[in-house]
């Protein structure tokens, strides 16, 4: 049986690996910024780890699959997170960059497929909903805390003092995932569908790639982060040459607003989607994006970029809850759940990685207005997308869905 | 194929492991095996020729430049050794006596560290003190006068970081402030730029017959060679560059070697319709050069003056030729 301690232990598992996440976003350009490298070094660091994380999504979520202890891969990615977080701390010279950004690369894709399969051996299919709902609430949580404390430790000691904070945050993630139950242990659960660890389903690779339905959503979320990326930072860049008293702080909320969000909505996902089904809140959560590109075209202060923030924490909860549990309907009873959440993370990679690199071009050929046009164009395919094309992939209670039939809403 | 990847799978850890014994240890595999330069080079100092010489007598020159030629021992050689005639001489050769070797290979300036400061990574404020962000870039035309500023206006977190152009006219510099060397000056009409620095934005990246973004840029020799990457650009505090620091160790490489380099000896050229960095630094040169460091002074280096190559040139005129060199070179700014 799954026991409260074992859920609990999950929750808070997410919300230090979420801290953790957050120490290696943008912040790291500013970091080496700070100890002197030319642009031209910091793009090929990050160049490196870009492609060091796209190259090992599906790699690494074979992997995922191919072990049967979930929470043996956890331990390890987190151990690689903490170990490529001292490496940038204590050496920032090109090669322990470089190292780092390989390993982090590599041990992120294998975290995020390793704690869905976690969630799922626990709960089950039927109840799948609604913890992902939770590990994104308590996820949100700690990437907003862990935003506010580096920003502060940022500010009052150095930039170096943030990978000690983040390499410090993976500690407890540790002991959290080692109060997690072991996941062969709840094999008796009540449930219909086999556990992901299925020999006899494995459904090979290609088959997986010729499932409609997930080459479907994989073309929805490229199409998602190809609106979605590059939004806040061109907004947030437009807050920056303005160059006025708060930028940090305005910035700073527009980046915590939506986790709040995230955290408040996240749940109620996970149970729609369950009840509901998947296309409604799709669209629903999909629609916010055109929305806010556009919005964000039309507005000039920059402190109302934070109530329009409001709607990316609205897409975020949607996108966040709904790109595991997809992929459970997908693959999760034929024991390639962690392959599908791989070919996902590598489909939103290359949508991010466009966007930003559209929406910089675009800035700098025409306006920001213009790039803010583009990305609501995006956004708006990414609705049609999912309407017209994308199937229902909720299997209903009697019988499974023969899959690729479209289920009116 | 059920189960296929589980044997491989359970490696992943122990290749986790593996990786990084093998990383960490190719720096440790690197460092002793190069032969080591050494060139007793006699230096001249360049003769007071400008405010910010703050040089020692030429007395104690000779035992200056040898002693950053110790650290500089271990490094590789950052190209091909020399193809010069005079032969490396052998490890053991003490340093310490006045070498007979002929022409001198480089002249130096010593620069003070209160009268100019690295402008990578240095903070920009607004005129009332608040931080906007840091100097990322220079661009410079082809009389090697800068022509604008490239300022990575910060975010939070690196969120909304934002590069942007400035006329170099509206900066001050304060090379010896204990805060923010560069205030930016904009004056009330001028408003933060939007659309305008867009499309200088758009040309920053890439240089262009005539403007060059001079951080990332390889210095070459007229010949071709290359003799190092630029790293930072020291300003002083009339806003003039006065040396250029350069990597002369590839991007990609264990162990890091800068020198700084004399604004006055750096030339521009047009090739491809593309503006690029010139300079005749040899690469015995470059060995011969002091080490540019955080902790030590600043000796900026030009090439010498043309000496015939094999025959010792006399000190008199080198020294008098190289002021020359500076005082043209003051003449184009």
């Amino acid at each position: 049986m799954v026991t409260t301690r074992s859920l609990r232990a999950l929750d808070w598992m997410n919300f230090f690996v979420a801290n953790v996440q957050t120490g290696f976003g943008p912040f790291i350009a500013s970091y080496l910024a700070s100890h002197k490298w030319t642009q031209g070094e910091i793009g090929m660091a990050l160049s490196v780890g870009t492609i060091s994380a796209m190259v090992s999504q599906v790699p690494a979520g074979a992997a995922v699959d191919a072990m049967k202890n979930k929470k043996g891969a956890a331990a390890w990615a987190i151990i690689a997170i903490i170990l490529s977080a001292v490496l940038l701390a204590s050496s920032p010279t090109v090669l322990p960059v470089i190292a780092a950004e390989v390993f982090h690369g590599f041990a992120s894709c294998m975290l995020v497929p390793a704690m869905a399969a976690i969630s799922f051996a626990l709960v089950g299919r039927q109840n799948l909903g609604d913890r992902l709902g939770r590990n994104a609430r308590w996820a949100s949580i700690g990437s907003a805390i862990a935003a506010g404390l580096m920003g502060l430790f940022g500010e009052y000691f150095s930039s170096r003092a943030v990978f000690w904070l983040t390499a410090a945050l993976a500690m407890p993630a540790l002991i959290a995932l080692s109060m997690v139950q072991n996941t062969g242990t709840v094999d008796a659960t009540p449930q219909a569908k086999p556990i992901p660890d299925a020999d006899e389903k494995r459904e090979s690779l290609r088959e997986l790639l010729r499932d409609k339905r997930m080459l479907i959503f994989a073309a929805c979320i490229v199409l998602f982060h190809l609106s979605n990326a590059a939004m806040l930072n061109l907004a947030a860049g437009e807050v920056t040459a303005g160059m006025g008293d708060n930028v940090q702080l305005v910035i700073a909320a527009c980046i915590i607003v939506p986790q709040a969000i995230v955290a408040m909505m996240s749940p109620w996902v996970g149970r729609s989607a369950q009840r509901w089904g998947r296309r409604p809140i799709l669209l629903f959560g999909f629609a916010a994006l055109p929305v806010r590109a556009l919005l964000f075209a039309g507005i000039s202060s920059p402190y109302l970029l934070v109530p329009v923030q409001m709607l990316d924490g609205l897409s975020a909860a949607v996108f966040g809850v709904m790109l595991p549990l997809i992929a459970a309907d997908v693959a999760g009873g034929k024991g390639r759940y962690n392959l599908c959440i791989g070919l996902f993370g590598l489909a939103a990679g290359i949508g991010a990685t466009l966007s930003t690199a559209a929406a910089g071009f675009i800035a700098d050929r025409f306006s920001n207005t213009v790039s803010f046009f583009g990305l609501a164009a995006a956004g708006a395919l990414a609705v049609l997308l999912v309407w017209a094309a994308m199937p229902e992939t909720r299997e209903s209670e009697t019988v499974p869905q023969p899959e690729g039939v479209p289920e009116a809403p | 194929m059920s189960g296929g990847f589980r044997r491989p799978a359970f490696r992943y850890p122990i290749l986790l492991v593996l990786a990084a014994v093998a990383l960490s240890g190719c720096s440790l595999l690197r460092g002793p095996q190069q032969a080591p330069i050494t060139e007793a080079v006699p230096d001249l100092v360049e003769p007071a020729s400008s405010t910010l010489v703050a040089g020692p007598p030429e007395t104690t020159v000779q035992t200056e430049t040898t002693k950053p030629e110790t650290p500089a021992k271990p490094k590789r050689p950052p190209a091909p050794p020399p193809k010069k005639e005079e032969p490396p001489p052998p490890p053991v050769a003490t340093p310490a006596p006045p070498p007979p070797t002929p022409a001198p290979l480089i002249v130096t300036r010593l620069i003070d560290r209160n009268q100019a400061h690295g402008l990578l990574d240095s903070e920009v404020q607004r005129p009332d003190g608040k931080v906007v962000g840091r100097a990322v870039d220079l661009v410079t035309d082809p009389s090697g006068k800068p022509i604008e500023m490239i300022v990575n206006l910060q975010g939070f977190l690196g969120v909304g970081d934002r590069k942007v152009n400035f006329p170099w006219n509206v900066f001050r510099f304060t090379p010896a402030a204990k805060t923010a060397p560069i205030t930016l000056n904009l004056a009330p009409g001028q408003a933060p730029p939007t659309d305008r620095a867009k499309a200088a934005a758009a040309a920053a990246g890439t240089a262009t017959a005539t403007r060059l973004p001079l951080l990332d840029a390889t210095v070459e020799r007229p010949n071709g060679a290359k003799v190092g990457r630029v790293i930072d650009v020291l300003i002083d505090a009339n806003a003039q560059p006065q040396a250029v620091v350069l990597d002369v160790s590839g991007m990609v490489s264990a162990d890091r070697r800068t020198i700084a380099a004399n604004w006055s000896a750096l030339r521009f050229a047009v090739k491809d319709k593309t503006l690029y960095p010139l300079m005749d630094l040899s690469d015995a040169a470059i060995a011969a050069s002091p080490p540019y460091a955080s902790d030590q002074p600043i000796r900026a280096v030009s090439p010498a003056p043309p000496a015939p190559p094999a025959t010792p040139a006399p000190p008199p005129a080198a020294a008098a030729s190289s002021t020359a060199t500076a005082s043209t070179a003051r003449a184009s700014r």
